[in-house]
């Protein structure tokens, strides 16, 4: 079976960094979907994902941060999505994800971002 | 089988109705003569000599119809066990032996020195009950011995039956004539000594349970007893039973107590034998518990009883198997651990012992059944706890623990090491019934999604077009595929409000009936919106418009839409966040990209504004190659996507020229890059091909 894991950790300025690893698709989807209501509730606003670790993507992967953009949204955070690979980058790209979300080349770039937004 | 127990019952009958006929006529032989003859009158010695001569030989008739009865008796009994069968005897042996010697004991010994009625009639019911008893206890050594089925033993049989008949012929001997005496003590004593000698082993009652054994110690008790009293009453001359038996049959009462003899002998080797069996029995009784505790796990195991259920039986027979003083049953390692069954003792004592670190660690970290024979080895504080000693089983189910079978005494050194033996025997049972019990709830899992996916296949197949339209200049085929697990592909051929033709293919997010169930909303939205729309990018817009805030906010749809044009050759296209389209033409394979967000991501007015129509211009033979992901990610055994470069190269190098051969030989060429691996999404391709008679300009884009 496939795996899939996360890691998180803090950046500068709450920022919360979710590192993803392997493969997120139908079946660890609703993992993953878990624990980010878990960093979101816990108060986290500006929250980057970490994609350099991640192997495979699938259309259920993609929908579990349509969940939850519109509400950290509301509450004045964002998700920022980082450092994809090209394969992964692909499949946000043809689906238009750059119209909704932030996609940034380093994770680095992601935290820019949030303190230029400041 | 059934035929030939129905003849042994027949036999039987026909004997035993027979013999019984044989006794009835001997009876009434002996009360007509006792009648004609008056008892007690023994000065006429000629006439009393002849008179028991000829009682003697009716005497030997019902003797041996008596034995006979009792063999069959025991014969159709020999199906049941053999401590069945003796206790039987025995208790019926004993009770009528006690019975007549009461008998004979109340009535006064001058009663029968008068002539009379009474006195005959008292006599004849002793006599015939001294007969009818010997007659059983003759019987019953005979069918013990020709139960016994070896050659030696049918020796052993006939030499015995001959020294009975010697014996009996003694005693008949014995009214004429002193020498009979002689002949029947010879008889007795090398029947008693065959007996010893031949003793059977009787290993059934080495495998008998302890209460069993005593309560056939204690019948035997009663049997010696009774044969002593018999073998003392008879033996003497005087007794009122010696007496009813010697007038009913002369000599019957020393016949009666050489039998007893013999019977004295086999009964006191016998309750040797239970005596000496007696040690073993605490053995005996915990194998059979052992083996009934295995059986009636296995037994569960086959009922595929829940991991739960299958666990609190378990520590119920552990208990009982092993006198604990409790046990309990544990799913899971750690804190995780979950207390499923206790037995004899309150789940929240068996908590406050696993709350105890060191004791969590034990239970932790073994790695096959362990016994602790004082907690106190282990640096456990052993005066917070009433337990001392225990048996720690872990179970493993392929090579991953899985749950803990833990037995525990209050006293240390509690265990014996067959307790240990065979609570390890306990937990290889329970992980191959958790195991079965697993792969039984997965197999239930795995037929409820069999049926799931079948529903959405059923849905999405009924949602395909069964037919392709026949449009001017363009040669249309489509073809779906759908996965194991349904994929949420779609593709159909729609009219728009101006009445051209049009292309549509979609994917669903997301798999199985959810998938199948937004495929039919689509199909429907779109039937609902192609009437009014004026191209595929109004359609895309209206179609999001209609499914905005339909959808659950994990879902969006890429679709595709094209417009075929024949009066220009011209395909008009619009993309939602779909696979791009690849073209076909003189100059190789173009992958055709215009802008555009799939559905469902965005708010529709922000998708109109992202949306990007293209006209694309054909020449004849071009083609337009329409494709799910299903496609180009369709993998190999090794997992490895095949791509868009490589199904960009095969459209290129394909000679097929009509759309359903180019489709088709697409499909041959993926099934071949897969080699036998399962579709991870369905497969859709739909091919466009011109045919349009040649044309000048060049394709244009807008």
């Amino acid at each position: 079976m496939s795996t899939f894991t996360t890691t998180v950790r803090h950046g500068e300025d709450d920022v919360v960094i979710v590192e993803l690893h392997g493969y997120l698709d139908a079946h660890t989807a609703s993992e993953f979907e878990r624990e980010l209501r878990t960093i979101i509730q816990a108060g986290a606003l500006r929250i980057i994902v970490d994609f350099s670790d991640l192997e495979y993507i699938s259309s259920a992967g993609l929908g579990v941060f349509m969940v939850f953009i519109e509400d950290v949204r509301r509450d004045r955070g964002d998700i920022l999505l980082a450092s994809m690979r090209e394969n992964v980058f692909s499949v946000f790209d043809l689906l238009g994800f750059q119209v909704l979300f932030t996609i940034t080349t380093t994770v680095d770039q992601a935290q820019q971002e949030f303190r230029s937004r400041q | 089988m059934q035929s030939a127990t129905r003849r042994t019952l027949v036999n039987g009958g026909v004997q035993m109705v027979f013999w019984i006929l044989l006794v009835v006529v001997s009876i009434v032989l002996h009360a007509v003569l006792g009648v004609v003859v008056p008892f007690g009158n023994s000065s006429d010695g000629a006439s009393f000599s002849s008179r028991a001569a000829l009682l003697s030989t009716i005497g030997l008739v019902c003797v041996a119809g008596v034995i006979a009865i009792t063999a069959a008796l025991v014969r159709s009994r020999r199906s049941q066990s053999s401590f069945d069968v003796m206790s039987w005897f025995l208790t019926v042996y004993a009770v009528t032996a006690l019975v007549v010697l009461v008998l004979g004991a109340l009535i006064p010994n001058d009663l029968l020195a008068h002539s009379g009625v009474v006195a005959s009639v008292v006599s004849r019911i002793l006599g015939l009950a001294s007969v009818i008893l010997v007659s059983g206890v003759v019987g019953f050594f005979v069918a013990v011995m020709r139960s016994r089925p070896s050659r030696r033993l049918r020796a052993y049989f006939v030499t015995q039956s001959i020294m009975l008949g010697a014996m009996l012929l003694g005693a008949s001997l014995s009214i004429a004539s002193d020498a009979g005496i002689p002949i029947m003590i010879m008889a007795t004593i090398t029947s008693a000594i065959l007996a010893i000698v031949n003793a059977p082993r009787l290993p059934w009652l080495q495998t008998l349970s302890l209460d069993k054994k005593l309560r056939l110690l204690w019948l035997t008790g009663c049997a010696v007893f009774a044969s002593v009293l018999m073998l003392v009453v008879y033996l003497q001359s005087d007794t009122v039973l010696a007496l009813s038996a010697r007038t009913l049959v002369g000599g019957l009462n020393m016949f009666i107590g050489v039998v007893h003899v013999l019977g004295v002998v086999v009964f006191a080797r016998l309750m040797v034998s239970i005596l000496i069996a007696l040690p073993n029995s605490s053995i005996v009784d915990r194998r059979s518990l052992e083996i009934d505790s295995l059986a009636q796990l296995a037994r569960l195991m086959a009922e595929s009883a829940s991991i739960e259920h299958i666990l609190a039986r378990t520590a119920d027979l552990t208990v009982r198997v092993t006198q604990a003083h409790g046990a309990w049953a544990e799913l899971g390692l750690g804190d995780a651990a979950k207390v499923v069954a206790t037995q004899q003792v309150h789940a929240e004592y068996v908590q406050s012992l696993q709350r105890n670190p060191l004791l969590r660690e034990c239970i932790d970290t073994a790695d096959r059944a362990i016994v602790i024979d004082t907690l106190a080895d282990y640096g456990v504080d052993i005066r917070s706890l009433a337990v001392r000693s225990m048996i720690i089983v872990p179970i493993a189910v392929d090579g991953v623990r899985c749950a803990t079978l833990v037995a525990f005494m209050t006293i240390e050194y509690g265990f014996h090491p067959d307790d240990y033996r065979v609570l390890a025997a306990f937990g290889d049972i329970l992980s191959i019934a958790i195991e079965q019990s697993r792969l039984h709830q997965s197999a239930l899992e795995r037929e409820r999604l069999q049926n799931e996916a079948d529903v959405a296949r059923e849905i999405q197949t009924s949602l395909l077009p069964r037919s392709h339209p026949d449009v001017a200049h363009f040669d249309l085929f489509g073809v779906m595929v759908p996965a194991s697990e349904v994929g949420g592909d779609y593709f159909d051929y729609v009219r728009f409000a101006d009445g051209s033709i049009g292309v549509v293919i979609a994917d669903v997010a997301g798999k199985g009936i959810p998938a199948a169930l937004y495929m039919a909303t689509l199909k429907g939205a779109v039937l609902a919106e192609v009437r009014e729309a004026t191209g595929p990018a109004d359609l895309l817009y209206r179609l999001s418009l209609t499914l905005s805030g339909q959808m659950d906010k994990r879902s969006y749809i890429t679709m595709s839409c094209v417009q075929l044009r024949p009066e220009t050759s011209t395909l008009v296209y619009a993309r939602a966040g779909h696979s791009p389209m690849m073209v076909r033409n003189r100059d190789g394979v173009q992958i055709i990209r215009p802008k555009g967000v799939a559905i469902g991501l965005i708010s529709p007015e922000q998708f109109r504004t992202e949306l990007e129509e293209r006209h694309i211009e054909l020449l004849p033979d071009d083609v337009c190659l329409l494709t799910t992901d299903g496609v180009t990610e369709r993998r190999n055994g090794a997992m490895q996507e095949i791509g868009v470069a490589t199904v960009s190269a095969l459209l290129t190098s394909t000679t097929a020229d009509s759309a359903k051969d180019l489709v088709t030989s697409i499909q041959h060429h993926l099934e071949d890059y897969a080699q036998g691996a399962d579709a991870h999404d369905d497969v859709t391709i739909v091919a466009i091909r011109s045919t349009a008679t040649p044309r000048t300009t060049k394709g244009t884009q807008s």
